[in-house]
């Protein structure tokens, strides 16, 4: 007995050649698969619905103005931007316009794109956050975990390729549906362009910029995966930390040290760090996957918003990129780095059920 | 990697969570050193499906929540196919050719007596040397019991295979062990080839008026009959010392069980 299979004869079975990036593929699809839900479908009808209210706007709009097309008439929009009519000729009104206010017009419609668009990004926030407070507890939770490690991933690949799911994919999936949802919007404003005899061609096509803030959404994606590292990070600690409810360790501990440092602060035994405290630990570490928050993007300081075309340069790559060079972002990324390696070590030790 | 490599050894389990919580660990890390240094002769499939501490979840549920949003043809067999270098997609779809299951079927949709066709058929395309069932059957009618392991004999094991199987059922696979080890409160309390056991186990039929003086050879147990007759059960007393008591036989690994384990579940 005791016989070592090692000394046994080779099966003459070839086996297939598995590179680490396929099997990484497949890990990435077995992430979308399992959140096609979250991924793919909440983007999508978050951009529905927003193309819907604003459908019901304008109509609403357009029954209210019904009647007044004698005068000088404004038609709300969307978002409180406005397009003046100037009757029922709409050409007449571009035809008038000068360089600037063309330029300004884009501008209002650009920023209307943008608000339109953003539904997408706010649902893509929350599918993220509560994708990494679950990536590691529910497998343990339903013990499926010991299905997935039983086969050849190791936890690295695992835990790796639910970041990526969630800092590349599933931004990637929303800023398709963002896409997609501002050329809807464009279109529905077309047609009521067109229904009032307008070009919507010179009148909005021309003077907004879809395709560009399209290009400046997907370049943004990179800076977002960074930026957002810390908190997916701290989630996906918490999720394979957490031997229940992952949701009230992960905001209720960082919460409790700002408090606590607050406190300090209050008692005299800290300087003024409660500010400080928050803003890079408490917030970064659960509010760095909402797109635009305040910190990521202080580069809108430097962006004169007076000047036609400011909207063109709320996303543009140059501003974005500009948070490569923050310590902030790199600090973020090296914190959220180690949080993951922490996640990888406990889903390879911690005992499920 | 001696004690996992040995062909064919069983552990019966009597805290269904020891064996694996103390074992696993150092399973895997060997696992994982196959996989690590890309040494693709070795890689398992190790179905880890041990009964939960407390709920009487039937095992199959395990795979059942790690697969249900899954169409078959999705996750457990593309997947599988994709991340398993020894996976043999064409062999785990003739296997499920031959039941009733529909590629298009979403696991969470599935009976249990698919779900434990769709784990054989995972299990048995994957040409691995050592396989690790923990508590295969549990929760599973007796008709699924006995074809899971008849299938897995008939179409899977061969001789460069090792399977290890952890089980309650003792009975069950009984027949198709090659090792036997028993585990109470963690401790490993016999470890034998089944062949030994015969030479090692017997069991007296003795009448009663023999009876004392059967007990002063010290039996392992004894448990009585209707008509004054007792059966004890020997360890390392030889056939022929013990065949003026009564008639001797060899214990069924069931029987062997009880009386190794007796009190731990009091």
């Amino acid at each position: 007995m005791n016989v070592i299979v090692d000394t046994l004869p080779e099966t003459p079975r070839p086996t297939a050649r598995i590179t680490a990036a396929r099997r990484f593929g497949w890990l990435l699809r077995r992430e979308f698969w399992e959140h096609r839900g979250g991924f793919l479908w909440a983007p999508l009808v978050a951009g529905a619905a927003s193309l819907v209210l604003s459908a019901m706007g304008i109509v609403l709009a357009m029954v209210a103005a019904r009647g007044k097309f004698r005068g000088d008439t404004e038609i709300t929009l969307h978002d409180g931007t406005s397009v003046s009519i100037n009757g029922l000729d709409l050409n007449m009104l571009t035809s008038r316009m000068g360089h600037e206010e063309l330029a300004r017009l884009g501008d209002g419609i650009d920023l209307t794109l943008i608000m339109a668009s953003g539904w997408p990004f706010l649902v893509l926030a929350f599918v993220v956050f509560f994708y990494c407070l679950g990536a590691l507890y529910d497998e343990r939770r339903d013990r499926s975990v010991l299905f997935w490690k039983s086969l050849p991933l190791s936890d690295g690949e695992t835990v790796l390729s639910k970041v990526a799911s969630a800092v590349l994919v599933a931004p990637l999936l929303a800023t398709i549906a963002s896409i997609l949802t501002m050329f809807g919007f464009l279109v529905l404003v077309s047609l009521v362009v067109l229904f009032y005899g307008g070009n919507p061609v010179t009148l909005l096509w021309g003077p907004a910029s879809p395709l560009l803030l399209s290009l400046q959404y997907l370049a943004a994606i990179p800076v977002y995966a960074l930026w957002a590292l810390p908190t997916v990070g701290w989630l996906l600690l918490c999720s394979s930390w957490a031997r229940s409810k992952p949701f009230l360790w992960a905001v209720v501990l960082p919460l409790l040290a700002g408090i606590l440092v607050a406190w300090l602060e209050f008692l005299g035994v800290l300087g003024d760090v409660t500010w400080p405290f928050f803003r890079n630990v408490v917030l970064r570490a659960l509010t760095s996957i909402f797109p635009m928050t305040f910190m990521d993007f202080e580069y809108l300081r430097d962006v004169d918003f007076s000047l036609p075309g400011a909207a063109r340069q709320l996303m543009s790559p140059a501003g974005v990129y500009r948070n490569l060079a923050s310590v902030d972002l790199w600090g973020g990324v090296l914190a959220g780095a180690a949080m993951i390696f922490a996640a990888v070590r406990l889903r390879r030790w911690r005992d499920e059920g | 990697m001696s004690s996992v490599s040995e062909r064919g050894r069983a552990g019966a389990q009597p805290t269904p969570d020891t064996f694996f919580r103390d074992r696993l660990p150092a399973v895997q890390a060997q696992l994982e050193n196959w996989w690590a240094f890309g040494d693709q002769q070795h890689p398992c499939l190790l179905i880890t499906v041990p009964p939960p501490a407390s709920a009487a979840l039937p095992d199959t549920d395990d795979l059942e929540d790690a697969l249900e949003d899954f169409e078959l043809n999705g996750c457990p067999i593309d997947f599988v196919a994709g991340v398993h270098p020894r996976f043999d997609r064409a062999r785990c779809e003739r296997f499920l050719a031959n039941t009733q299951l529909n590629p298009r079927q979403r696991v969470r949709e599935l009976s249990k007596g698919m779900i434990v066709q769709l784990h054989l058929a995972l299990v048995m395309a994957i040409d691995a040397r050592l396989l690790v069932l923990d508590e295969p059957t549990l929760g599973l009618d007796i008709l699924y019991r006995k074809q899971f392991y008849q299938r897995l004999l008939e179409d899977y094991f061969d001789e460069r295979k090792t399977i290890i199987v952890t089980t309650h059922q003792v009975e069950e696979i009984e027949h198709i062990l090659t090792d036997v080890m028993f585990i109470r409160d963690g401790k490993v309390v016999l470890d034998a080839p089944m062949e030994d056991l015969g030479e090692r186990f017997v069991e007296v039929l003795v009448d009663a008026n023999q009876a004392e003086a059967a007990r002063q050879l010290g039996p392992l147990d004894e448990r009585s009959l209707p008509f004054g007759k007792t059966v004890m059960l020997f360890d390392g007393v030889s056939q022929a010392a013990l065949s003026p008591y009564g008639e001797t036989r060899t214990p069924g690994l069931a029987d062997l069980f009880v009386a190794t384990m007796k009190g731990t579940y009091a």
